[in-house]
């Protein structure tokens, strides 16, 4: 384990080593003809370095801002799927009606999509940002609740029969607990949706946050700040990932180990 | 003797493959009260299919189930009913205490003492906090017989319970059932397609035969009533077995 992640760490480390001496003697060669420097475009890592700790405040302040929107997208997206998913388990016939909505809905492009978001909920607005969202992570999570509710063993749902459980004995002590790997799943592949629906709103316009930042740096021609706005929603999502393993690791006892230890 | 469960006329068919098929074909019979009582027959002969209609998963297409004289779904409705399916179907988020206390948990009732009691009986009182995956296939089918005894069910059916298991194992366990079903009195519906195992346990045997699923013969067990390993090895045993053969044997033709 240790050793892969060294590994892991060291191959990184040499990729920005060799961006780093490449960009460097590249730059000495334009500069020599008369050419913009590369950095114009793509910044070396030490630059990038430079400005995160230049700019550290800036980044933090509307990376909080983003976050904010999309920790709330993400949380409201979650719960929303898991009701919509629980719903469709004791009411299959919404199911037929809604299931293939959802996968419409999940299939327009997001970025031509949120524009028409914004022109309901006005340009900016932490709503609309926040419904961006919601729209583009919830759909993870739906997807793979229904799957676990649908393939939930069915001598487990025969047995809970025979004992006279209701409906919602059953959904709370069988089907949700056995969804929850799932659940947690589907969560890791959300947040970092989630982040990028809220960086996309806010890249169509509004006061704060990651995604005005980036837009800024654009305009600006500061490649370093973008591509430090960039790494620092990368490292949240990575970092975010890494605390639901965790959880997950404690929280299931029962899923660690494999299923054929003994016979 | 009174008859705790009774099948009048039963029948019921399936579909396969739209293909309409009749599982069990006009099935008479009685289950008398702290008697095991086994069904014997080959593999696809409705056995299953009657466990499932006794727990009133299953509605019969044609006749009628007793229980005393109520129907049968009154027995699942006040929990008078206890399964041991084929696979022991553990709650694998549960440990070991955690899947006994399920069938309290549904009824709202709080009994530590007889999940441990039960803990205890069926020998897992050092497992206690295991869940199923770090448990061996014997132990997980005691998990279940536990589960379903907890709540104290007048009528315990068992599914092939330990089809699955080696024959030794096998042995214990029936042994472990019996004295289970003395000190409990428990009435005991024991579905298998083995003839020793039926032999050992059984106060009665029904066999069946196949396709449609119909009762071929009755036998009634007169072993002592204490039963134990060196039973398996004596001539009344053998006897008993001779005849359940005999009569399977009917089954095939």
């Amino acid at each position: 384990m240790i050793k892969k992640i060294v590994t892991s760490i060291l191959i990184f480390i040499i990729l920005l080593v060799v961006w780093q001496i490449a960009e460097d003697r590249v730059n000495v060669h334009r500069l020599e003809n008369n050419q913009t420097a590369l950095g114009a475009f793509i910044p070396a890592p030490l630059t990038i370095v430079k400005t995160f700790s230049n700019d550290w405040q800036n980044i933090s302040r509307e990376l909080g801002h983003t976050l904010k929107k999309a920790g709330l997208g993400f949380v409201i997206g979650v719960v929303f799927a898991i009701l919509i998913a629980s719903i469709f388990l004791f009411l299959p016939f919404i199911r037929n009606l809604v299931f293939p909505l959802a996968f419409a809905i999940n299939s327009f492009p997001i970025v031509g999509f949120a524009p028409a978001i914004v022109l309901i909920f006005g340009q900016g607005s932490f709503v609309s940002i926040v419904f961006i969202s919601v729209l583009i992570c919830y759909f993870p999570t739906l997807i793979s609740m229904d799957t676990a509710f649908r393939e939930t063993d069915k001598s487990l749902l025969e047995l809970m029969e025979v004992l006279n459980a209701s409906k919602w004995q059953t959904l709370f002590k069988i089907q949700l607990p056995l969804a929850m790997p799932y659940l947690f799943l589907s969560m890791k592949l959300a947040i970092p949706a989630s982040i990028i629906g809220a960086t996309i709103g806010e890249w169509l316009g509004a006061r704060n946050g990651i995604g005005q930042l980036i837009t800024i740096a654009l305009y600006q021609l500061k490649p370093g700040l973008l591509y430090a706005s960039l790494i620092s929603i990368t490292i949240v999502s990575t970092l975010s990932i890494l605390v639901l393993s965790t959880t997950q690791y404690f929280l299931f006892p029962w899923k660690r180990g494999g299923k054929n230890e003994k016979g | 003797m009174e008859s705790l469960i009774t099948f009048k006329d039963v029948s019921r068919n399936y579909y396969e493959n739209k293909k309409l098929l009749v599982g069990i074909d006009d099935i008479s019979f009685e289950v008398y009260p702290y008697q095991i009582l086994s069904i014997l027959g080959p593999s696809g002969c409705g056995k299953t299919t009657i466990l499932r209609l006794i727990c009133n998963i299953l509605e019969p297409t044609k006749g009628d189930i007793f229980y005393q004289d109520k129907n049968i779904s009154y027995a699942r409705k006040k929990g008078l009913i206890g399964l041991v399916p084929q696979e022991p179907t553990l709650l694998p988020h549960r440990t070991v205490e955690a899947n006994i206390t399920l069938p309290l948990e549904i009824r709202k009732i709080k009994n530590k003492e007889a999940v441990h009691r039960l803990i205890d009986l069926v020998g897992l009182k050092e497992f206690e906090k295991f869940y199923p995956h770090q448990l061996s296939g014997g132990m997980k089918q005691r998990v279940s017989i536990a589960r379903a005894l907890v709540y104290e069910p007048k009528v315990l059916l068992m599914d092939e319970p330990f089809a699955s298991l080696d024959e030794i194992i096998r042995e214990n366990l029936n042994m472990e059932l019996i004295n289970i079903q003395r000190r409990l009195k428990q009435t005991i519906i024991f579905v298998t397609h083995n003839i020793e195992e039926a032999a050992f346990i059984s106060d009665r045997i029904i066999v069946m035969s196949t396709r449609p699923g119909r009762i071929t013969g009755e036998i009634k067990v007169d072993l002592s009533q204490d039963r134990n390993q060196e039973l398996r090895n004596s001539q009344e045993f053998f006897q008993v077995v001779k005849q359940i053969r005999q009569l399977l044997e009917k089954s095939y033709d």
